[in-house]
């Protein structure tokens, strides 16, 4: 009788853990499809700067810790250019990265999913936020964009503003493969606290409004070992 | 037939009535029958004090009185209000709003007002003698009323108030910032002066203006710089501490940068010197770290691009930096204010007159953080020595371990981005402050927050003055 009390008392137990340990886990998986692209050499077409001046949104939408917008703004244009009928644009939008391992996510919830990950329950971190930017780039025709994300990491030797430290029009390029991008740190996760899988993009939604979006023009062509975004025909 | 002139005396009949009752909903100038225009009923209706409406009343010239003051008969402060009139037709006034009064006469014939001079900056008391003293009790609310000699009343000053922004806003009267009222005078804020004084010349100039408005009145002419509400994300000249910082660095790699809180500003005797957490800059200026490092406020604008001194370290291994502090002092390019930034909600800016070092401090002492991120959070220390352990940190390609020695643990709530937060007790006043610490990290439990970590100021290598 009391060997039966305590099988049902473990049971309980375990069950409990279990349960908590799943209510721990919710949100550390983010769901998203990801797509990666390969580093190849190519040529294409450089375009000037371009403006922008609607909403962008995206689906689904990603917990990730926005720089606030009333400083940092929304979406900006960075590159927008035309192949053959269709047209590409590249925005970046500024991101608080926290601490531990510069996560884009929000912090409570990059903490739970750490601590899960790596089986520490305290973690400790400097309360700094890294700044860096969330990469899309949009079929805008079709609607379909890819979201990567980056951390400042460009060759500059005379400081002087660090607003271009991410993205210029300059570091884009449109061919016939698609959207070539200079920097080749751009990642994605599949999990809060998760690997970083560099060279891969969250597959999203896109929902730009091409009357509001003003192109360059094309300005030369350029060659090199750049990061090849591909869209579906 | 007869239907037809039943139906047209209706016509006119409803035609009227809507008349009237659109007349006297909308009739802001119609006045009741004691003569009280419609709006000062309403306005003085809305207020819920005795006092309030009172001085309500006053403000559309239906009544004789000042704003109400701050008063003293020597023994105890009170509310008053000082009148051209006796009692008399404030009673009938309010009675006329539906307010039934209690009226005592007292014997008093003086009464001290408690008034804000602006050109010498100090609060002082008037005396005021008095022709007749009352005291009106209403709803268990008590009022003063003070007949005594004023230049003039709530009303007719803010009609002379109106006068001179009209004379102001055709540009008659150039460099004025503000005009307000302060009981019978007006107030004139310009911008015509230096170091926060007032050119003598201008104060004439400004005078003479305002007599052709109106030769009674009373001015004083204060230098005033209005500014909007500003925030944290602003930027600040002269640089005060609790603001948004961008430092940037360079490495064997590329450039970073960060978003962090401006500590404290200060010197180190005579060099001006600026502080936040040396894990901003990615323990940059160590042997194995050696790059440049430039401090923007809030984003754009270089206000540092010179190291002062770091803390004492030392590389256990390649991938072990142990340090004495997580502070970083950098030297000043731009002038600065010993100040923070809203220490306190509804403050605007906070004094630092002191400085506290670790044990000075006891554990039930209040203490607060002014950061980007979290704003004001307060909090009480937990433990006066913790070394805390700051693993996968990167500079360039470099990822090592940061151990950091003497921190202090503590409650108060802090997020990315409030790194570098000037952390302080309240001295007193919430804008009087003792400087004590610079926010670094926190720790979380299962994701929720369980204490953060502070360095104190006196772990620098150097005397480091917040407070000049």
């Amino acid at each position: 009788m009391r060997l039966r009390l305590w099988i049902i008392l473990g049971v309980g137990i375990a069950l409990s853990l279990a349960l908590g340990y799943l209510v721990l886990l919710m949100g550390c998986d983010l769901g998203v499809d990801i797509k990666c692209f390969e580093v190849a050499q190519v040529e294409g077409v450089v375009w000037s700067t371009c403006d922008y001046y609607g909403n962008i949104t995206i689906e689904p939408g990603l917990p990730i810790n926005w720089a606030p917008i009333n400083w940092a703004g929304n979406f900006k244009c960075v590159a927008a250019g035309r192949v053959g009928n269709r047209t590409y644009a590249v925005f970046i939008r500024s991101v608080y990265f926290g601490e531990p391992d510069q996560s884009p996510f929000q912090s409570e919830l990059t903490s739970r999913c750490y601590s899960l990950r790596h089986g520490r329950v305290i973690v400790t971190v400097p309360a700094v936020a890294w700044s860096g930017v969330a990469v899309l780039v949009v079929d805008v025709d079709k609607g379909v964009g890819y979201l990567g994300l980056a951390v400042g990491i460009r060759n500059i030797t005379e400081i002087k503003t660090w607003h271009d430290l991410y993205l210029s029009y300059s570091d884009v390029a449109f061919g016939d493969g698609g959207v070539y991008i200079a920097n080749r740190h751009i990642w994605a996760q599949r999990q809060v606290a998760g690997e970083k899988l560099v060279g891969c993009f969250y597959v999203v939604k896109t929902r730009v409004d091409r009357d509001k979006l003003i192109l360059g023009r094309p300005v030369n062509r350029t060659a090199g070992n750049l990061l090849v975004v591909k869209f579906s025909p | 037939m007869a239907w037809r002139w039943l139906v047209f005396g209706g016509v006119v009949v409803l035609v009227t009535v809507s008349l009237v009752l659109s007349v006297s909903a909308g009739g802001g100038g119609l006045n009741n029958a004691d003569g009280i225009p419609r709006a000062a009923l309403n306005y003085a209706g809305n207020h819920t004090t005795l006092w309030g409406r009172i001085a309500a009343l006053s403000h559309f010239d239906v009544l004789k009185t000042t704003e109400p003051l701050t008063c003293s008969d020597g023994a105890a402060n009170f509310t008053c209000l000082l009148s051209k009139t006796d009692v008399k037709p404030v009673v009938a006034a309010l009675r006329g709003i539906g307010v039934e009064l209690e009226v005592e006469r007292l014997n008093d014939t003086w009464v001290l007002v408690l008034h804000y001079n602006y050109t010498a900056g100090q609060w002082q008391w008037l005396n005021y003698t008095t022709q007749g003293a009352w005291e009106l009790k209403w709803n268990n609310q008590t009022a003063r009323i003070y007949q005594t000699k004023i230049r003039k009343a709530l009303g007719e000053v803010l009609k002379v108030k109106d006068k001179i922004i009209k004379k102001y806003l055709s540009e008659e009267l150039k460099g004025i910032t503000m005009v307000g009222v302060v009981r019978d005078r007006v107030i004139i804020g310009t911008l015509n002066g230096t170091k926060g004084k007032v050119d003598e010349e201008a104060v004439r100039k400004i005078r003479e203006k305002i007599r052709e408005v109106d030769s009674e009145i009373e001015a004083e002419v204060v230098y005033v710089i209005p500014e909007p509400a500003r925030g944290r994300s602003d930027e600040f000249n002269p640089l005060v501490g609790g603001v948004q910082i961008v430092p940037s660095w360079t490495t064997d790699v590329g450039t970073y940068n960060t978003t962090c809180t401006l500590g404290f500003v200060g010197s180190w005797g005579n060099t001006p010197v600026l502080t936040t957490a040396w894990h901003c800059i990615a323990w940059t200026f160590t042997v194995k770290t050696q790059g440049s490092a430039y401090i923007y406020q809030p984003v754009d604008n270089l206000v540092s691009n010179r190291l002062a001194a770091t803390c004492s370290y030392v590389w256990e291994s390649d991938s072990k930096l142990i340090v004495t502090c997580d502070i970083i002092p950098m030297r000043l390019l731009t002038q600065y204010d010993p100040k923070v930034f809203r220490p306190d909600v509804g403050v605007a800016y906070g004094q630092v007159i002191r400085k506290y070092c670790k044990y000075d401090v006891t554990k039930n002492t209040l203490l607060a953080k002014a950061g980007v991120t979290t704003d004001v959070t307060k909090g009480y220390i937990k433990s006066y020595n913790v070394d805390v352990t700051y693993s996968n940190q990167k500079w360039g390609s470099k990822t090592f371990t940061v151990v950091v020695k003497y921190l202090v643990s503590t409650t108060i709530y802090v997020e990315g981005g409030d790194s570098g937060s000037p952390v302080f007790t309240y001295e007193g006043a919430p804008d009087r402050l003792g400087a004590y610490a610079i926010v670094s990290g926190r720790a979380r439990w299962f994701g929720f927050f369980y204490e953060s970590y502070v360095q104190n100021l006196c772990d620098l290598p150097f005397i480091f003055d917040p407070t000049r």
